[in-house]
């Protein structure tokens, strides 16, 4: 297989047909080598989706894989990770013979969340985790009460799947990582990357702001960072920490939905008011009050249309009902994740088009990309001068609502129209990472990845140049001249396992 | 020995926080005066509500408050308290009782609760419900919702994480204890015993519709309390246009969420810049660019607080000038005790006026596919019903507020009173050129009144269940005189808007016995005092036919080839009908509101499918936005419709 080919001026960026989940190759030139400089951004898949992405797919992670090794002679010059997401780094590690065990990596950057002497990234590694191991109970009181077949647990058991990661489809409540998320295999992927890179000193965590970053041999381009944003407010958008930090177990901690949830036997719960008013469920159960009320049997009376609806009708008990609160926190918990996506923007230095990586970004990091300029010289730029330059832009989260943001040029906020404008129009490109068939059939509710509002807008946008995991070759509009959609496929190779797309450096 | 006529119960005004603010503190508390109700019992059971306070995260029960207890009686119950779950309780059922009180004045009936529905041996069952549930502390989330299913109201604690000047971490906040919550709460529940199809989204509107009804009744609770009114008055030296609680809801849970202000304001909001409050202006414009069921609702519930502020300073203008020797301009100060009691008696009337205005225009209402344009109209036509003669302008203040901010209703040619107003059934019949001689007419009365036997000897004293049972074989004679029934009934189902004949209705309609079935729904008995004192009975009926929508329109076509018979499994229910106001003593079709189109309407089809399948927009979480679920999804899907869109999630 050969290898990767970065243009003379420019860029190739592959993008991997892995499934529904990140995986993207990017290729530069080098001042003094004939072999290009590659950077890897992301290398995951949600399982199941592989066997859909086209009607015969037949590969698996491990050819892809694979394919890398051979496209970059087994040598990743730069290793990306966007965030600890599942469908962006299962295809790394796995207990025996790991994806990536014999791939050199030279360098890795990961965004500041993930930087182990960060005092905020600590608290909220440690917030993720204590959140994380209440919902892995709650989920498993909740499956006790509706079994494991029941829409709720399978899309609890989803989300809990893509924060601790793994190819098997059906959570294991048993496995070592839903007892310790430490332990997650999304982890172990991280932890595969920054280890390889750290032996050549190579590990960087970036802050929003930082930049322009230089790559050693490669003048062509300097990278930008964006996200993910400082505030940790934008980040979880609940349970914002004072300077108390996140309640341990004591206190009002004790009262929390994740404390009652992690008390798997109940004896030590809270209770939020003294005991003179107290009566434990089991001796209340027994007074005549609670039995008459609340009630205890389940037998339906039968149907009669003189009576009415009897008072402890085991219907409009409320046993199980506080656990579905784990279903808004299991989502709250997912955006957290993807709103620590570190967010890039690569600039060609001839041309200044841009490709903006976003990751799985969603509103709470997006609204922050616009409080970042960098002094360049006597220069500044702005994150809106930085956007509007946009060429290629990898759209956050499949293309799912709240992960590209709707607007106008005049809003104070990074959206769409911000990007690809002047002169970048006539080349702006999208790439959405989904497996549509996937997503709608095989989750319940399904998955609209990517949202139809937001390809169409994107498809208007691009002018057809929008490439999506499951979609074989970008149809043409039927306003776009020949000689243009040319000038567009000219640039792309087409192949059952990628995308190659070539972005030249020149205006 | 009399009953007494009230109970008086201690209740915080808002919430907790009020008491932590020396500015606020005077007005922390009030006293509910509730109707009396002999056989209340501990809990509180009484005959609209059952507290019943489990704790299920915590594993317990709390003990049920007495509010019999003669200690209790004495001194209007428990002293407000956050640490005391039986004050809870207390406040809970005062809060509640209030607004259904506030409910019965308007609609002149007795509240009834969506009816438990379930399938017996193969069939459809209504089973009544006497009691709304309430479960005080039954979740540790940062949420209360009405449940449909349960036919309760569930409402959660959390511990406060934040710290700030509003703010103690670990404190914990019992969203029971604002008045606005539950006052919210309970109108959703009270709504649904109306419209059990207003939860169902066929428009951006209806979610919409039920948060922003459940706003209004709550924000209009808030004049009852005449301690607090007089201290709002006296700050805003009578200018309720300003910043003021009454305006506000849910200031502690606002708080609490780092919002830094109330969660809701119908006048203004705080602007992140200046970190200043600013008042919200009208804008024409905002329904076309909201589609957050909330966002959405806050537009109606300003239009509506909006109307009541033009009416309040039409209403106080001659105090005004009084009190300024005509200038108009106060002196600097306080304004005068007598003038702020004046204003906030004139505020008050007003606030009530409005109140009911927009609560008796539930029963003019269609039963499904509601609108805030619709709502107008519905508001208008109760409104003429009541006073007839509208000399202080009332219904013009509506009308204005609501063109203001762009809501109007479609399909009609002018926003003037007579073009809002919902048709008579007179109106109707000229209109299909349906002119019935005299004696036609007195045959059709005939008819009627034979069918209406019975309806007019019910009243507001009545056992609601003994009601809800003599009401029951009304749905049968009324779907027999519109299938079945004479020349009349036949002509009557053409106005309101039904499709009778099997060759005018398409292939997927419901039919029975090979006609397309009509579903009488629901027939409610209303006795309204109008504002000259006369009293007037209706009887109100909710008629709905339904046809089976796909998601997929070709599908939908090859359904409806002509003579199909066969269908696949369909995505969602298309429903059509009317609500009509029959006044059983005259026999007289007193109003006929129809929605936007027949069942056999295939636009209103294609924009319903359109609107479940995401055209429109999307609101919610990064995966499931925007679809609504096919009813061929396997497996249960939990039918909460409140307990989401009440999540304190934004993003």
């Amino acid at each position: 297989m050969p290898l990767l080919k970065a243009p003379g001026n420019g860029v190739t960026i592959r993008m991997y047909r892995q499934g529904h989940g990140d995986c993207f190759l990017l290729a530069f030139p080098q001042n003094d080598s004939d072999q290009a400089y590659y950077v890897l951004i992301d290398c995951g898949y949600k399982p199941g989706s592989q066997n859909m992405v086209t009607k015969r797919s037949k590969k698996s992670i491990g050819d892809f894989v694979q394919h890398i090794i051979d496209s970059t002679n087994n040598t990743i010059d730069l290793m990306i990770i966007t965030h600890e997401h599942q469908d962006h780094v299962n295809g790394i590690w796995k207990k025996n013979n790991p994806y990536f065990g014999k791939i050199n990596i030279k360098k890795a950057w990961f965004a500041w969340t993930e930087d182990p002497k960060d005092p905020l990234a600590k608290k909220f590694r440690k917030k993720h985790k204590d959140q994380l191991l209440g919902l892995v109970s709650a989920r498993n009181s909740l499956a006790l009460a509706l079994g494991t077949k029941d829409p709720v647990i399978n899309r609890l058991d989803n989300f809990l799947n893509l924060e601790l990661g793994g190819e098997e489809e059906a959570f294991n409540p048993l496995s070592a990582a839903a007892k310790d998320p430490t332990k997650s295999i999304n982890k172990q992927a991280i932890k595969l990357i920054r280890d390889k890179a750290d032996g050549n000193d190579g590990v960087e965590y970036l802050n929003p702001g930082d930049g322009p970053l230089s790559i050693e041999g490669v003048e062509g381009v300097k990278t930008y960072v964006l996200g993910p944003p400082r505030r940790e407010s934008l980040l979880v958008d609940e349970d914002p920490i004072g300077k108390e930090g996140f309640p341990s177990h004591r206190g009002s901690s004790g009262l929390t939905f994740l404390a009652a949830a992690s008390d798997s036997n109940g004896s030590t719960a809270k209770i939020p008011f003294a005991n003179k008013f107290v009566i434990p469920k089991s001796k209340a159960l027994r007074t005549k009050f609670f039995k008459d009320n609340y009630g205890t049997d389940n037998t339906e009376k039968l149907y009669d249309n003189e009576i009415e609806i009897a008072s402890n009708a085991h219907w409009r008990r409320i046993d199980n009902e506080w656990l579905f609160s784990a279903e808004t926190l299991a989502l709250k918990l997912n955006r957290g994740i993807n709103n620590t996506s570190l967010v890039l923007a690569f600039e060609l230095q001839k041309s200044k088009k841009v490709l903006l990586f976003a990751g799985d970004a969603q509103r709470g990091n997006w609204i922050s990309w616009h409080k970042n300029d960098w002094e360049v010289g006597d220069k500044t730029i702005s994150a809106k001068d930085l956007i509007s330059r946009t060429v290629l832009y990898k759209v956050g989260h499949h293309g799912s609502h709240n992960a590209t943001l709707n607007g106008t040029v005049d809003s104070d906020y990074a959206n769409l129209s911000w990007m690809g404008q002047g002169k970048y129009a006539n080349e702006f490109t999208a790439m959405i990472t989904a497996v549509n068939s996937w997503a709608m059939q095989k989750n319940n509710p399904p998955w609209r990845h990517p949202l139809p509002s937001i390809r169409e807008a994107l498809e208007s946008k691009t002018q057809g140049r929008l490439f999506q995991t499951d979609m074989d070759i970008p149809a043409k509009p039927d306003d776009v001249s020949n000689s243009e959609w040319e000038k567009f496929t000219s640039n792309c190779t087409f192949d059952k396992m990628f995308f190659d797309f070539q972005i030249l450096d020149e205006c | 020995m009399n009953n007494p006529v009230s109970r008086r119960l201690k209740i915080f005004t808002f919430d907790p926080s009020l008491g932590m603010k020396i500015e606020t503190n005077a007005i922390n508390q009030v006293v509910a005066h509730i109707s009396w109700e002999k056989d209340l019992k501990e809990g509180p059971i009484g005959e609209y509500l059952e507290v019943i306070d489990y704790d299920p995260a915590s594993g317990c029960f709390y003990k049920p408050v007495d509010l019999n207890n003669p200690e209790l009686l004495g001194t209007d119950g428990l002293d407000p308290s956050e640490s005391n779950p039986q004050f809870h309780q207390q406040m809970v059922y005062a809060v509640a009782m209030t607004t259904i009180q506030h409910f019965e004045a308007a609609l002149g009936r007795r509240a009834f609760w969506a009816d438990h529905k379930f399938i017996y041996r193969g069939k459809y069952r209504n089973q009544f419900v006497r009691r709304l549930r309430i479960y005080p502390h039954a979740l540790r989330d940062r949420n209360a919702y009405y449940s449909p299913s349960l036919k309760a109201l569930l409402f959660g604690y959390f511990p406060v994480t934040i710290i700030d000047e509003h703010n103690t971490p670990g404190t914990i906040v019992h969203t029971c204890l604002s008045h606005d919550i539950v006052a919210h709460e309970v109108t959703h529940a009270l709504l649904d015993g109306v419209h059990p199809r207003f939860n169902e989204p066929t428009n951006l509107d209806v979610h919409a519709f039920h948060e922003a009804f459940a706003d209004i009744v709550a924000l209009f609770q808030h004049f009852s309390y005449q301690i607090v009114l007089e201290n709002e008055i006296k700050k805003t030296r009578g200018n309720l246009d300003t910043e003021n609680l009454l305006s506000q809801l849910a200031q502690q849970f606002g708080q609490a969420t780092g919002r830094g202000n109330a969660l809701r304001d119908a006048l203004g909001y705080k602007d992140d810049e200046t970190q200043q409050w600013t008042p919200r202006e009208p804008n024409p414009h905002a329904l076309s660019e909201e589609i957050e069921p909330h966002a959405r609702g806050a537009i109606l519930v300003a239009a509506v607080f909006k109307a009541f502020l033009l009416i309040y300073r039409d209403e106080t203008a001659d105090l005004f000038r009084i009190a300024t020797n005509g200038t108009g301009v106060l002196p600097e100060g306080d304004i005068h005790p007598d003038l702020t009691r004046r204003l906030a008696y004139e505020a008050a009337k007003c606030a009530t006026r409005v109140l009911r205005m927009c609560i008796r225009a539930i029963d003019y209402c269609p039963p499904v596919d509601i609108t805030f344009g619709t709502f107008l109209r519905a508001i208008i036509t109760a409104d003429i019903e009541y006073a007839p003669e509208d000399s202080r302008g009332y219904r013009i203040a509506v009308i204005q507020s609501f063109r203001a901010w762009g809501i109007f209703p479609s399909g009609i040619t002018s926003m003037g009173i007579d073009a809002l107003v919902w048709p008579t059934g007179d109106d109707a019949l000229a209109e299909l050129n349906i002119n019935p001689g005299k004696d036609d007419i007195k045959g059709m009365k005939t008819y009627m009144k034979n069918l209406l036997v019975g309806a007019k000897e019910w009243n507001l004293e009545n056992d609601r269940y003994e009601v809800w049972k003599a009401l029951d074989p009304f749905k049968e004679s009324i779907w027999h005189w519109l299938r079945d029934g004479d020349f009349y009934g036949y002509a009557y189902s053409k106005i309101f808007g039904l499709v009778i004949d099997n060759d005018e209705a398409p292939p997927t309609v419901f039919r029975k016995e090979n006609r397309p079935t009509v579903e009488v729904h629901s027939v409610r008995p209303t006795i309204r005092k109008t504002l000259q004192g006369e009293y007037r009975t209706d009887l109100v009926v909710e008629i709905t036919q339904r046809r089976r929508g796909y998601f997929d329109k070709t599908i939908q076509e090859e359904m409806d080839k002509p003579q199909n018979t066969t269908f696949k499994p369909y995505d969602f229910t298309f429903r059509a009908g009317c609500t009509i106001l029959i006044d059983p003593s005259s026999q007289v079709i007193r109003r006929v509101i129809t929605t936007r189109g027949t069942i056999a309407d295939e636009d209103q089809l294609i924009r319903v499918r359109n609107y479940l399948n995401g055209v429109s927009g999307a609101t919610g979480n990064a995966f499931d936005a925007g679809l609504a679920t096919s009813r061929t999804m396997k497996g249960r899907q939990r039918d909460e419709p409140f307990a989401l869109l009440h999540n304190d999630q934004n993003y």
